[in-house]
């Protein structure tokens, strides 16, 4: 039952399954069609728009599927791609100018988020809208640098390579394939990294990421700039493709395209963008009466997928999929799933946190008051957390125990001084604490529904070496190699909480109860020496609570101190060496489960004035 | 100096009409937290409406001015059914998708129906001007200033002082709460939607009877409309006012005289500056809108 090396560990990363074979079956897909119907010359270009389109709305799709930034800038992205590249070109040779326009536009992108990183959701939307209004003006108006009146530019340089010219419609097809299969790879590669699940933390809940120790700034520049990136890459590879390039090809009806390609192909995978690239591709030739009304079409489209299937044409697979798994599920039913019948193990190794011998205080703050408009939540609350102690915090509904976790965490603003081993850190910095060891749970359970639980734990992860675009891209050898560490340490984790079985099952399908465990799990598994715990058995019954306390006894065995926000008072008295009592946000006495219950001041807090 | 009254008219009537479209995002905003993407092509559609029920049905203008306006309310109880209405409940930016959704459609309708043509909207005052200090000046444009005028007041009193805006800024805050209390959720949003439409009709007659125009008349508008409402500070009647105003005079009166090719940038460039700097615009937009 304890946990040992028994289990198999895991040797590829759980979001990136089947990557290399599904890039092979796209490469063998498009191939195919090439021979079978790229004779006629419109389909042999439609087989190499349609590539071009999937890149520029994979692109889209880590931009806005997966790290959240709603922004209408891709098209435009593109363009920008395209004409630099053609600039560059005049004096480059083609390769090393499709290389420039690339880092040109990633550079754009990232400025472009760094300005623009304090505005919320919708107006950096409309930021982006403004972003390629100003391509459209440049590229029209600004003759000298696209070199054609109107930005209608001709006899851009092609590309040519082992004396094979890419300009043709039946020749670039290869160049096109091996474009859009860089591009999936590119993906593939980010998938077996922690980039797309702390994109997708900092997406969901921005705050609780940055507890996680997760860079939220530097996730959104870097997806920003990736996903311009690849629009820019291959509006570039386009550019020397075609030879021509006219200001519309990017314009407003591309910029809608996108929009339309991802969420109809699904917004769960890079592949949605693939099979939307093919519909907005095709649909219009298969069905002619499609062509003179394709605007009409392809907006009725986006609206009927976004009213009944959210998910996309891949959605109906994962539809699909779920109902068998669920049915597999029901045939294995027997996992420990009773969180009352759990029997609770010694903290593996792995998990335990290196430890000072030293006595210390971990966790001060003096004068901490925390004001909601004209409320005082938190009035000037002084209070220590020494090493090795279970520290309990109690008081009334109201009287701002919460209040006081949060303002310590920075999730809320406060005024005071904030010291951790004994040196002062501002106020609001979520990081500090996380790079201490310190980390908490939420009074309603903060996990992400749509990650996997296996991803939610990793990413409290301590190791943040190789966490980055860059190192994914670079670096792939090295970065599998410390996320396979770090799925060790999720395992663990997972398996000590009882939940390793759902490792792979998305948080959604959690109960309370688990997603509690899995909380828990979450903050254990980043080398955490310190536990904030904001009433962890909320909404447990006597039983689950009973084991809850088990497992504290457990941390607090392996040397982990703990500051636990809590009503039960029976739970508190049983595993707290000190209890602190606030009453309306002012902290009245400190003392020993034996005694602080007979303060008077205790008294009067709870039962009201004799 | 007649150049320069012709421009400051100009820029004056541009700014009153991009102040209208601000509006016309800003009430279902204030009623749903929706913000529509669709504005600009239904701004082009009541221009539409109009040139074909004077030029080819051959409606009087009055008449023909209040078909298109009654036309566009009912397009937007449409519109709200289709899009706010049928997506309860989901996350905002689903519901912006869907708003997209209808601007294709919209937008692909038009040209289908009326190609791509320039139109034009018949308006009594067509063409006709007096002159003042050198400059001529159209009675069209101080008719869309009055207009705009008229308008900002009427909706400062309905936000303001009514128990309608009262409703509509509950709907906006908490829908769950605002049903509990009473409020009949789904018949303001209708209505919400439906005068937003109507608002787009204004600005689409009023400025496609100046000039001829084609399908990418709303589109600009609409943008224009965006960076008034956020330079005067998101949600704020009076802020869209000044915004739109403030907007004109960089672009038309400013841009008159330099940055003449980029002029159209300009606005974009302070967008850009008031999104970094200074979210909440001029006048402070009101605190429930800054989390959008």
């Amino acid at each position: 039952m304890g946990v040992s090396s028994s289990f198999e560990r895991r040797t590829s990363a759980p979001g990136a399954k089947n990557n290399i074979r599904n890039i092979g079956i796209f490469a063998v897909i498009a191939v195919a069609l090439e021979l079978l119907i790229g004779d006629s010359l419109t389909q042999a270009n439609l087989v190499n728009l349609w590539m071009f389109y999937a890149c520029v709305s994979i692109g889209f799709y880590y931009l806005f599927g997966v790290s959240g930034q709603f922004a209408f800038s891709q098209a435009a992205m593109t363009g920008v791609g395209a004409y630099t590249s053609a600039w560059a070109s005049r004096d480059l040779p083609v390769i090393p100018a499709i290389i420039f326009a690339t880092v040109i536009t990633a550079v754009i992108g990232g400025l472009f988020v760094l300005a623009l990183r304090k505005a919320s959701h919708f107006y950096f939307g409309i930021g982006t809208l403004a972003l390629s209004e100003t391509y459209h003006i440049l590229a029209i108006q600004w003759n000298s640098f696209t070199g054609g009146e109107g930005g209608e530019i001709y006899g851009i340089k092609g590309l040519s390579l082992f004396g094979i010219d890419f300009t043709t419609d039946k020749s670039a097809f290869w160049l096109m394939l091996v474009v859009a299969c860089g591009v999936l790879t590119v993906g593939a590669m980010l998938e077996r990294s922690p980039v797309i699940r702390e994109s997708k933390a900092t997406r969901d809940q921005r705050t609780v990421a940055d507890t996680l120790g997760i860079p939220h700034l530097r996730s959104r520049v870097t997806m920003f700039m990736l996903g311009s990136a690849m629009a820019g890459f291959v509006g570039a590879v386009y550019s020397h493709w075609k030879m021509g390039l006219s200001p519309n090809t990017f314009g407003l009806e591309l910029g809608l395209g996108v929009f339309l390609m991802v969420i109809l192909g699904g917004l769960t995978s890079k592949w949605g963008a693939v099979l939307g690239a093919a519909f907005f591709v095709w649909v219009p030739e298969l069905i002619s009466f499609v062509e003179e009304f394709k605007l009409m079409v392809y907006g009725g489209i986006l609206l009927i997928v976004i009213i009944r299937l959210p998910e996309g044409l891949i959605g109906i697979e994962h539809v699909v999929m779920s109902r068998v798994h669920k049915r597999r599920h029901a045939a294995s039913g027997d996992a420990p799933t009773s969180i009352s019948e759990r029997v609770v193990t010694d903290l593996p190794d792995t998990l335990k946190p290196v430890l000072n011998t030293v006595e210390t205080t971990i966790l001060a703050t003096e004068g901490m008051t925390v004001r909601f408009g004209g409320n005082t939540a938190v009035n000037n609350v002084s209070l220590e957390l020494k090493s090795g102690e279970v520290l309990g915090l109690v008081g009334p509904n109201g009287s701002g125990k919460s209040t006081f976790l949060n303002a310590v965490t920075g999730v809320v603003a406060a005024e005071g001084k904030l010291s951790i081993y004994g040196k002062q850190i501002p106020l609001g910095n979520a990081n500090a604490l996380k790079k201490a060891g310190i980390s908490r749970t939420y009074q309603a359970p903060q996990t992400y529904l749509k990650l996997s639980c296996l991803e939610d734990v990793l990413l409290s992860t301590s190791d943040r070496k190789f966490t980055g675009i860059a190192a994914a891209v670079l670096r792939p050898l090295a970065t599998l190699k410390h996320e396979r560490a770090r799925w060790a340490i999720a395992e663990d984790a997972l398996e000590w909480v009882g939940l390793r079985h759902l490792a792979d099952v998305k948080v959604a399908q959690l109960t309370y109860g688990q997603r509690r465990l899995l909380e828990l799990a979450r903050a254990i598994a980043g080398k955490t020496s310190t536990l904030l715990l904001d009433e962890p058995s909320a909404g447990l019954n006597g039983a689950e609570t009973e084991v809850l306390s088990e497992y504290l006894m457990k941390l607090h065995a392996a040397g982990v101190s703990i500051l636990i926000v809590d009503h039960k008072v029976d739970f508190l008295n049983s595993i707290c060496d000190r209890i602190a009592v606030l009453n309306v946000g002012n902290l009245i006495t400190i003392g020993t489960p034996g005694t602080v219950w007979d303060d008077a001041r205790v008294v009067d807090a709870y039962l009201g004035t004799q | 100096m007649g150049f320069f009254i012709e421009n400051l008219i100009n820029a004056l009537s541009y700014g009153a009409a991009i102040t209208l479209a601000a509006f016309s995002f800003m009430v279902p905003l204030k009623a749903t937290n929706i913000v529509s993407f669709a504005q600009g092509d239904f701004i082009s559609l009541s221009a539409f409406i109009g040139a074909w029920l004077i030029t080819d049905k051959g409606w009087n203008w009055s008449i023909a001015y209040g078909g298109t306006l009654i036309i566009m309310f009912g397009a937007g109880v449409v519109f709200e059914r289709l899009t706010h209405g049928s997506l309860r409940g989901r996350p905002v930016d689903e519901v912006i998708i869907a708003t997209l959704g209808v601007a294709f459609i919209i937008r692909g309708f038009i040209s289908r129906w009326r190609g791509a043509n320039p139109q034009s909207l018949e308006s009594p005052l067509r063409g006709k001007f007096f002159t003042f200090a050198g400059a001529a000046i159209p009675y069209q444009r101080l008719v869309i200033i009055g207009v705009t005028i008229v308008v900002t007041l009427v909706l400062y009193y309905v936000f303001q002082r009514t128990a309608f805006g009262l409703q509509l800024r509950a709907l906006a805050t908490d829908p769950e709460v605002a049903r509990l209390h009473g409020v009949r959720t789904t018949r303001l949003a209708i209505i919400a939607f439906g005068i937003s439409s109507f608002l787009c009709g204004l600005t689409g007659i009023l400025v496609g009877s100046l000039t001829s125009f084609d399908i990418g008349l709303g589109f600009a508008i609409m943008l224009g409309g965006f960076c008034a409402a956020i330079i005067g500070g998101w949600g704020s009647i009076a802020g869209a006012f000044v915004g739109g105003l403030v907007l004109a005079l960089i672009e038309r009166l400013f841009g008159a005289y330099y940055f003449t090719h980029f002029r159209e940038m300009l606005p974009l460039v302070f967008l850009f500056l008031f999104i970094a700097v200074r979210q909440r615009g001029i006048f402070r937009g009101a605190e429930s809108y800054g989390r959008l």
